[in-house]
Parts: structure tokens; C-alpha cells; sequence
């Protein structure tokens, strides 16, 4: 069709702009499309052929809601190490493997547009041992954590994401700092998105979790299990009786779940559960995962892992005095079987058995403040937990009124003693209260061969000081020590060495009796 | 017809075709998202009559991903108005357990509550909120639930009033409730839609409403642990009566061994004559309408209730003194207090009991009247009641330890104080307390204990009067110990 001249032209022009806009909008539309998979691709790294990988570096899918982007992960011990106290996350306690750029306990996670990382199950629950001071750690699955400092990893994060250095610059800085590459639009997207929905995301934790300041420090090893919970449900703590308030326990190991499952053993501490896979969700709390984000494939592949019979103890590495320990076999029988198994490997404790079964507080009286700080007001809350899914919902948990008779396999790994770690080594706990060490340090991992359990009385080692532990309030202004079967609040409270002791709990055998059941122990 | 309209239609028809199609496919939309009824499950009668539907989801049921997470963003006001008149240690957190309702371990919600869906799961009230005893032996044991007996740790009106106050608080919005939802319940876009746009400002408004009917409250004595006016609701919310000045707190009553006597009145002043219209009416009050199904429930709930007892008392009972305080009852309270006993069952006047008068000045013959007719219009038959009849209903005294506080409106303590002349009975006293007191019968009342948990119960306050019933007051010491002996066995 023929135009003037001019009108061509701007009719050329027009097209050219149309052709323009409209290769604009399909580029627009294309990056918008990356960036949405980007943010939307929801994948964790597996190990599904590696079974105890799976357990070490697996996903619990808490990443979704608490991971830290993988560069950021790795430069916080850079970034604050001044509240690390090291540079690395090993100074809390955190176990590296030969081959793995994160340590043992953490999970990666492709979640909303970065890699994530989040601590799992194993962090808790794989340990190291020494033969001595020199020789290299042995790395455990399964076994307390007993050097990690999980209230200074939460103190630690909390210090270091609400401190002035967080901001989007220097963490940039940092993070560029671990040999970590981004494009220029991930680079924006953590600047001016992650780093201020963290120190949101810390904000509210460091609220959630104000009980950590009001108990005494767990220190490694240990860990509040049931105030968490109640921050979950944001109880207001301020209201909650004192008696309540503490909530200290040791990390347990976590062998031959198989065993305990067929016997319907009651887990946690006081027993208040016996279903293996609500006290596995429960857990996943702690690593961050919620119901509308566990990761459920991995969940019931580590559930069926620690079910296998590959997941047991190791042996007693060392020389085992053959006739002690059949002398202590004895003893055993006759003072211990009936409520901790037959053996290591043995759970069913003979005609009277009550392994797995609750011995009351009165009987047991052992430090009554884990006990009391579940309380049936919050079993029966937990009611509302996984309601979204009926086969997952927590049905099991029960309100007891003692603590729970657990087998002893791999006792030798599993020091310090009693429910809330508070007597170093077994032959301490075969003494009466009185003459159990009323202050220790934890957190070294040398075996001590002599009394079952870790070297307790090293304060330090190689000038980084071990964790002094206190059973007791012992300064001027000290009320004398309580006794009773509720919890008093105060300096150490939770902290006490009593009970499990009298004729029936063997405490008064002769110390040769006493070093011959230590000796058959360890074939636990 | 005209050409040009046969053109027209013609050309429109495909386009009334697509909206009607596409009417059809929003109607079924908005039917699945928000009226799809679903089934409830129940392993056994108690289960169902604990957390069974009433039916009542379409006018009072709130949706449960928002009414079980209030707690969680409201654990101020949890605190506020679980603790409300009660002592400086009334736990303020466990979710609605702080309310005193009866929470089962394992369970999802309190007994009383029911989560049925309709279009999505939605929470009722049924029988057993008010009707679950909850007690315990000691202040360390954990606590038993008797089905059937009086709620009197629930705090009803506290419960109510925290709904109320959080419909009004800025947090009860689509902002702040669907983030912690949605750590709950897994939630699609149209579901986080519809959440924001219908569930949640539809709950807030419902509150709204409801806070506004019940406004009148605020300017009576409060109900306390254990008690509602559940008159005076019935008046001012289904009939829309004008708010009066009168007091009709009164005690939940036991649901034990209802089925017993024929002729008997119900309703502590002999409200209504048949268990049916009880349970019809009562269950009118908690939403449900009468519809199909409605009788047959009810019905169903009767006849359970009939079979229902108390749990035999769990301290010791010393036989020989319970052997002589028998003779007593049968002398001094059998005729009104006896299953057969001449007067049991029937109105004792006001002149003749003397006990607080307000109660039955609440509930006239034109206020019955007017229910009547409502009840009537909804459809419901069988359920007429009456006026108050000018006196009290003399009880059963099935499972009486665990009846404390005593007297309709709860204004005494033990079984110990209601044998006491009135004026020596205590003017104030601690409720909602769930431990027994084994040595006056009844709950732990007084003590540092009662005042650190309970409910201050003042019986100068209007509806709250202990005066009357002075039977017995003039036997001895031993007399009376012996006779509350027996009444432990009841």
C-alpha cells in the first residue's frame, strides 16, 4: 500500500517499537519465570544410598523456615568471631568428616532461591571419643553430642545477626570472604532480602527462647527440651510458675530404636512417650521443621535407619579385666537388670522387668526439674501439633510422674550420668550423692577408662577451657541444697547429683564390688 | 416474536449458556470451599458425646486453623481473661486449657469441643463442655475427668470474653493469622485467598456480633468458674428480649442418673418438665438448629445421659460412720433428697428454702412464653419450658462430692459449711480449684492454696446470697461428720 513518505516512516518506527516492546515483555516474562522456579524449587541434598549420610547430612526440612543460605552459614564464624570464641564452628563443638564441607548435624537445602543449611538430627546425636588427649577423635553416630554447645549456637547466632555487623554490606563482604559466587541478582536478593528476614527471624527466636536466660547454662552436651515447645505454642513464660521453668536434659544416644519400638519402651527422659516417630516430629521442632514443612521422605528413611541393626554402639575399644567384669555380671543381675535390661544388647530385664517403665520421683529422687517442667497442660496442647494431618497428629504424650528405666547400651559413650548429666562417670554414680564431685567439667571427650565415663577434672586443654559444671549452688548466699520431689528454682537449679542411690541402687557395695560392675559395663 | 429478537437471542444464547455454566461452576466452588459437609468418627458413645457435633457449625462454629492458633497470637490476652478474679498462680497459658476446660491428653481439642467440617473444619460447643468434672487428689496429681459432672473449673465467660477481645485486637487479621497458620495447615493459594477474604473477617465479625449480644455482662456479677446465666443468654440473644436488671448465675448442673425419676422437674427452679426438652433447648443455645437429624440426636444424648454415673468417691469412706450417718440421711434429707423420696424432684418455695432468690426472678412465665415461640418457629417440638416456679428443685444427691461449690448458684463452699447455720457460713471463698477436700467435702476452698488458684467467690454480690437451706445446721459435730461420711458413698 502506498503512503507518503513520512507516514512510512513512522510506520516502520512503529513496528520496530511494537517488535521491541514485545521482545521486552517475553524477556521480562522469562526472568520472571527463572526467578519463580528459582524461588519456588524446593530440593534437598540426599544420601538415600548412604543410609548414615543420610542421618549425618540429611534434611529434616527445616531449612524451609530456619536455614541459613550456605554462604552465610559459612561466614558467620568470620564475621563475629569474637562471640564464637574461635573461627570456626568447631570452638561450639561441631564435629567435621574428612570430605564434607559442613560439619556432622547440618542439612542442605535448596529452599526460596539459595542453598540452605539447618542442623538435623545428628547433630545432636553423633559424638566423639578420645583414647587420650593426643590420639585423633573417633567420630560416633547415635552418640550424645557431648561436646556440642547448642544454647551457645542459639546465643551465638542471636549475638552475631542482631550485632551492627550484620548489614547487607559486610555480610556481603563476608560471605564473598568463603569463596561463595552469586549473580548480580542473588547478590540482591540476600543483601536486601535475606539479611533483614533473618534478623527478623532472630528477633523472634531470641524472644521465643528468653527462658535460656532464666536456667542455668546447659553448657555441651545439654539442651532445654520441652520450653521450646512451649515457645512453639508462645506461652508467656513470665507466667509460668518457677517450678515449671527448667527444662535442662542431656542429649541421649539414639542406638537400637528397632528394640525399644517392639517393647512400646516410653522415650524422652520421664518416659512421656512411646511412639518412635511423634518423638522423632517433636525433635524436628528443634532443627526448625514444622508440620506444613517436614521433610517426611527423609524423616522416615532416618527413622527406619535407626531402626536397622547397623544402628548400635560400638564396642569397648579397650583391654576389659574378663574376671571383673563376670564378678560385675553378677552384681549387675541382681541390682540393675530388672530396670536397665539384661545387657547392652538384652532390653528385657527378667521376670520383674520395668525397663522402659516410669519409676516415680519419690522412689528414684533424682532432680525433679525436667520432670515438672512438662506438665499436663502441655501434653495435652501438644494435642493440637500436626493437626493439619491426622496420622502424624501427637496422640502419645502422657504427663508421668518419674523418670523412665532406659537400657544402657553403649553406656560407656553416653557420660556424663542421669538425666541431667550431672554425675561424670558411672563410678561416681555408684557412690552416694554425698561423695559424687559436686563441681566437674564437661565437654572433654578422653575416655576415662578408670571410672566409665569422660575425664571430668581437666579444666582445660590447650587453653580453651572446658565447661565447669556446678550440681549445686555453693556460694555465701546459697540456700542449702533441696532434696525434695519438686523443683525449686534457683542458682543450679536442674543442675542436682541426687538420687539413684541407696542399698537398691547399689551405692553402698564395696568399692571392689562397685569397680567390677563398672568393668562389666563397659561390655555394654 | 419479531425477527430481530429471535436474531438477537440467537446471538446471545452461547453467552447466557457460558454464564450460566460458569455460575454453576462458582456456586459448586463456593458449596465445596464453605458448606461441603463432612462425617465425624467415634470409637465409642463417650467419645462421640465428648467431641461430637451438636450441629451447630453453620451459625457457631469458628474455623479451627483460626480458633487453635488464637492462643498462639494472643497469649496476652489468654492471660487476661483465664486469670480474671482468680488468685496470683491461675496458670494464664495452655491454650484454652487455661480456661479450665477438660483437656484429654492426646486429644486435639478440650472435651465439649467438636471439629466437624463444613466446607472446612469448623469448632462447636457441645453437652460435655459444661458438663466434664474435672478433680484431683492432691496438688501434685494430675487431673481425672468424671463425664457427666459439673464443669466447675470452667471459665466460661472468660473463654467467652477472650474470643470477644480477640476479634477486637488488631492481630485477628489475615496478616498476622495466616503466617502461623500456615505452619500448621497446609494451605493453597485459593485457600490462603479465602482465608483472607471470607474465613477470617467472617470469624472477626461473628465475634463482633457475638460480643455485642452479650454486652450485658459487664454489667452483672461475674459468672466465676463453674457457672453461666444461661437464662439470661436464652433471653437477650434468642429471644431478643430488652436487657433487664435481673441475676441468673447458676451452677452447671451433673448429668448422673438423670433418667431415674419420671415426674421429676428440671432446671434448678424447675424450668422444664421432660430430659428432652433440656437437651433440645440447651442444644438450641449452642447453635444447633433443628433440622434433620435434630431429634434423633437428641434423643441419642438423652438416653446416653440417662445411663450416665459418678465415679465412686477415690478417698477412703469409713463404713462404720457412713453406716451411722445413713440413718441420719434417711431421717433429716431423705424426703427431699432421696431417689423416691416424696419431695425429690419438686419445687421447693422460695419462702420455705430461703436460699438467693435471683436465680428464679430471672426466668418469668412471659419470658418462657416467648422461647416457646421461638423454639416453636425453628421447629423444634417437644421442647416447651416454663417459668422459674418460685422455688428450687430438691436433687438426687448422685455423686454430691463432686458437686461443690453447693447450692444452685454455687454460694457454698463444702458440704461441712452448708450443714453450718448461714451466717456462719464464709462470705468469701476460692473457686474453681479442682483439688478434693476430703475432710468438708467438696473442692479446697480456703488456704493459701485455694487463694492462689481459685476464683474469689463473694457472696454479697447479687445472685451470689448463702442464705437458706438450714437443714441439719442444728446437728453436732459428729452428727454432721458422720452424715457427710454417708454423703461421700452418694
Amino acid at each position: 500500500m502506498w503512503a507518503p513518505r513520512p507516514l512510512r516512516l513512522l510506520n516502520r518506527g512503529l513496528r520496530l517499537i511494537g517488535a521491541l516492546a514485545a521482545g521486552a515483555c517475553l524477556f521480562v516474562a522469562l526472568v520472571a519465570g527463572i526467578v519463580w522456579y528459582d524461588l519456588s524449587r524446593d530440593t534437598p541434598q540426599t544420601f538415600y544410598d548412604e543410609p548414615l549420610r543420610q542421618f549425618e547430612y540429611g534434611s529434616t526440612g527445616g531449612e524451609i523456615l530456619a536455614g541459613l543460605p550456605v554462604g552465610i552459614f559459612k561466614a558467620l564464624p568470620t564475621l563475629c568471631p569474637d562471640y564464637l570464641h574461635g573461627d570456626s564452628w568447631s570452638a561450639l563443638g561441631f564435629i567435621y568428616q574428612p570430605g564434607m564441607n559442613r560439619p556432622v548435624g547440618t542439612s542442605l537445602r535448596h529452599s526460596l532461591g539459595f542453598d540452605r543449611v539447618s542442623l538435623n538430627c545428628a547433630a545432636c546425636h553423633t559424638g566423639t571419643y578420645r583414647a587420650t588427649p593426643d590420639s585423633p577423635p573417633v567420630i560416633v553416630p547415635g552418640m550424645p553430642a557431648n561436646r556440642l554447645d547448642l544454647a551457645r549456637f542459639t546465643r551465638f547466632l542471636t549475638d552475631c545477626i542482631t550485632d551492627e555487623r550484620f548489614n547487607p554490606w559486610q555480610v556481603e563482604q563476608a560471605v564473598r570472604g568463603t569463596g561463595t559466587h552469586h549473580s548480580w541478582l542473588r547478590w540482591q536478593l540476600l543483601k536486601y532480602g535475606v539479611v533483614p528476614a533473618m534478623r527478623e527471624a532472630v528477633l523472634l527466636v531470641k524472644h521465643r527462647f528468653r527462658f535460656l536466660d532464666h536456667e542455668p547454662d546447659p553448657g555441651p552436651g545439654r539442651f532445654d527440651t520441652f520450653n521450646p515447645e512451649k515457645a512453639l505454642l508462645n506461652w508467656p513464660f513470665e507466667r509460668i510458675p518457677g517450678r515449671e521453668t527448667i527444662g535442662l536434659a542431656d542429649f541421649p544416644s539414639l542406638w537400637l530404636q528397632g528394640p525399644r519400638a517392639q517393647m512400646h519402651m516410653h522415650l524422652h527422659w520421664d518416659g512421656n512417650n512411646e511412639s518412635v516417630e511423634e518423638r522423632n516430629r517433636s525433635a524436628a521442632f528443634g532443627t526448625g521443621a514444622v508440620p506444613t514443612t517436614l521433610d517426611r521422605e527423609s524423616m522416615a528413611f532416618i527413622a527406619d535407619w535407626l531402626r536397622t541393626d547397623h544402628n548400635v554402639p560400638p564396642r569397648y575399644p579397650f583391654p576389659i579385666d574378663a574376671a571383673k567384669a563376670a564378678a560385675g555380671k553378677s552384681l549387675y543381675g541382681h541390682y540393675c537388670a530388672a530396670c536397665h535390661g539384661m545387657s547392652g544388647r538384652d532390653f528385657s530385664g527378667g521376670l520383674n522387668g520395668r525397663v522402659g517403665e516410669v519409676t516415680p520421683i519419690g522412689e528414684i529422687r533424682t532432680d525433679p526439674c525436667r520432670l515438672d517442667n512438662y506438665t499436663h497442660a502441655l501434653s495435652a496442647e501438644q494435642g493440637n501439633l500436626y493437626a493439619a494431618y491426622p496420622d502424624e497428629r501427637f496422640s502419645h504424650f502422657r504427663k508421668t510422674d518419674g523418670y523412665a528405666n532406659l537400657p544402657l547400651d553403649g553406656i560407656w559413650l553416653r557420660g556424663p550420668y542421669l538425666h541431667n548429666g550431672s554425675v561424670p562417670t558411672v563410678r561416681d554414680l555408684l557412690n552416694p550423692s554425698d561423695e559424687r564431685p559436686k563441681v566437674f567439667y564437661r565437654g572433654n571427650d578422653v575416655i576415662d577408662r578408670k571410672k566409665l565415663g569422660f575425664v571430668s577434672n581437666v579444666p582445660s586443654e590447650g587453653g580453651v577451657p572446658f565447661f565447669r559444671f556446678e550440681t549445686q549452688c555453693t556460694g555465701p548466699d546459697c540456700r542449702p541444697p533441696d532434696t525434695g520431689t519438686l523443683c525449686v528454682p534457683g542458682p543450679f537449679a536442674g543442675n542436682s547429683n541426687r538420687g539413684h542411690e541407696g542399698p537398691a541402687y547399689g551405692t553402698d557395695l564395696s568399692p571392689e564390688q562397685k569397680d567390677a560392675l563398672v568393668e562389666y559395663l563397659k561390655t555394654f | 416474536m419479531k425477527p430481530v429478537i429471535k436474531r438477537w437471542l440467537r446471538r446471545l444464547a452461547p453467552w447466557f449458556a457460558a454464564l450460566i455454566v460458569i455460575g454453576a461452576l462458582g456456586a459448586g466452588l463456593v458449596w465445596w470451599k464453605f458448606f461441603k459437609p463432612g462425617q465425624q468418627h467415634f470409637a465409642d458413645a463417650r467419645g462421640r458425646f465428648n467431641y461430637g457435633s451438636l450441629d451447630g457449625e453453620l451459625i457457631a462454629g469458628l474455623a479451627y486453623p483460626v480458633f487453635m492458633t488464637l492462643p498462639r497470637v494472643f497469649p496476652d490476652l489468654v492471660a487476661k481473661y483465664s486469670t480474671q478474679g482468680f488468685g496470683p498462680e491461675k496458670p494464664g497459658y495452655g491454650g484454652y486449657g487455661a480456661f479450665g476446660l477438660a483437656w484429654e491428653e492426646g486429644q486435639r481439642l478440650p472435651v465439649g469441643l467438636s471439629i466437624r467440617r463444613l466446607g472446612y473444619d469448623r469448632v462447636t460447643m457441645n453437652c460435655a463442655l459444661c458438663h466434664t468434672a474435672s478433680y484431683r487428689l492432691s496438688p501434685d496429681s494430675q487431673p481425672h475427668f468424671a463425664v457427666g459432672g459439673p464443669a466447675h473449673t470452667l471459665n466460661l465467660q472468660g473463654l467467652l470474653r477472650f474470643l470477644i477481645a480477640a476479634s477486637h485486637d488488631a492481630r485477628f487479621s489475615a496478616a498476622r493469622l495466616l503466617p502461623e497458620i500456615s505452619l500448621n495447615f497446609p494451605l493453597d493459594a485459593l485457600d490462603e485467598a479465602d482465608y483472607a477474604a471470607v474465613v477470617i473477617p467472617a470469624t472477626r465479625a461473628a465475634l463482633h456480633l457475638a460480643g455485642r449480644q452479650v454486652g450485658w455482662m459487664d454489667s452483672k456479677p461475674a459468672w466465676g468458674p463453674g457457672r453461666d446465666d444461661a437464662f439470661n443468654l436464652s433471653k437477650y440473644i434468642l429471644t431478643q428480649s430488652p436487657w433487664d436488671d435481673t441475676v441468673g448465675n447458676t451452677k452447671f448442673p451433673a448429668l448422673w442418673e438423670l433418667g431415674a425419676g419420671n415426674d421429676r422437674l428440671y432446671h434448678a427452679a424447675g424450668e422444664a418438665k421432660t430430659l428432652y426438652a433440656v437437651v433440645a433447648t440447651s442444644a438450641i443455645g449452642v447453635g444447633s438448629l433443628p433440622a434433620d437429624g435434630f431429634a434423633e440426636r437428641n434423643q441419642w444424648i438423652e438416653k446416653f445421659i440417662a445411663g450416665l454415673a459418678p465415679p465412686p468417691y477415690p478417698g477412703k469412706i469409713d463404713p462404720a460412720l457412713a453406716a451411722a450417718g445413713k440413718s441420719i440421711f434417711q431421717a433429716r434429707c431423705a424426703q427431699c433428697h432421696a431417689e423416691g423420696g416424696a419431695r425429690t424432684g419438686t419445687v421447693i418455695p422460695l419462702a420455705e428454702i430461703g436460699t438467693d432468690p435471683a436465680h428464679v426472678r430471672a426466668w418469668t412465665r412471659d419470658d418462657a412464653g416467648r422461647m416457646n415461640t421461638v423454639v416453636r418457629l425453628l421447629g423444634a417440638d417437644h421442647s416447651e419450658i416454663q417459668g422459674a416456679r418460685g422455688g428450687y428443685v430438691a436433687k438426687p444427691l448422685v455423686g454430691v462430692w463432686l458437686l461443690g461449690p453447693y447450692l444452685h448458684n454455687g454460694s457454698v463452699p463444702t458440704l461441712r459449711d452448708l450443714l453450718s447455720p448461714p451466717d456462719r457460713r464464709p462470705a468469701i471463698f476460692y473457686t474453681g480449684y479442682d483439688v478434693i477436700d476430703s475432710d468438708r467435702v467438696g473442692f479446697v476452698s480456703t488456704g493459701s492454696d485455694a487463694e492462689a488458684h481459685g476464683f474469689r467467690f463473694d457472696t454479697a454480690l447479687r445472685g451470689n446470697g448463702n442464705g437458706g437451706h438450714p437443714y441439719g445446721t442444728e446437728l453436732s459435730d459428729n452428727e454432721k461428720r458422720v452424715l457427710i461420711e454417708y454423703l461421700k458413698t452418694l
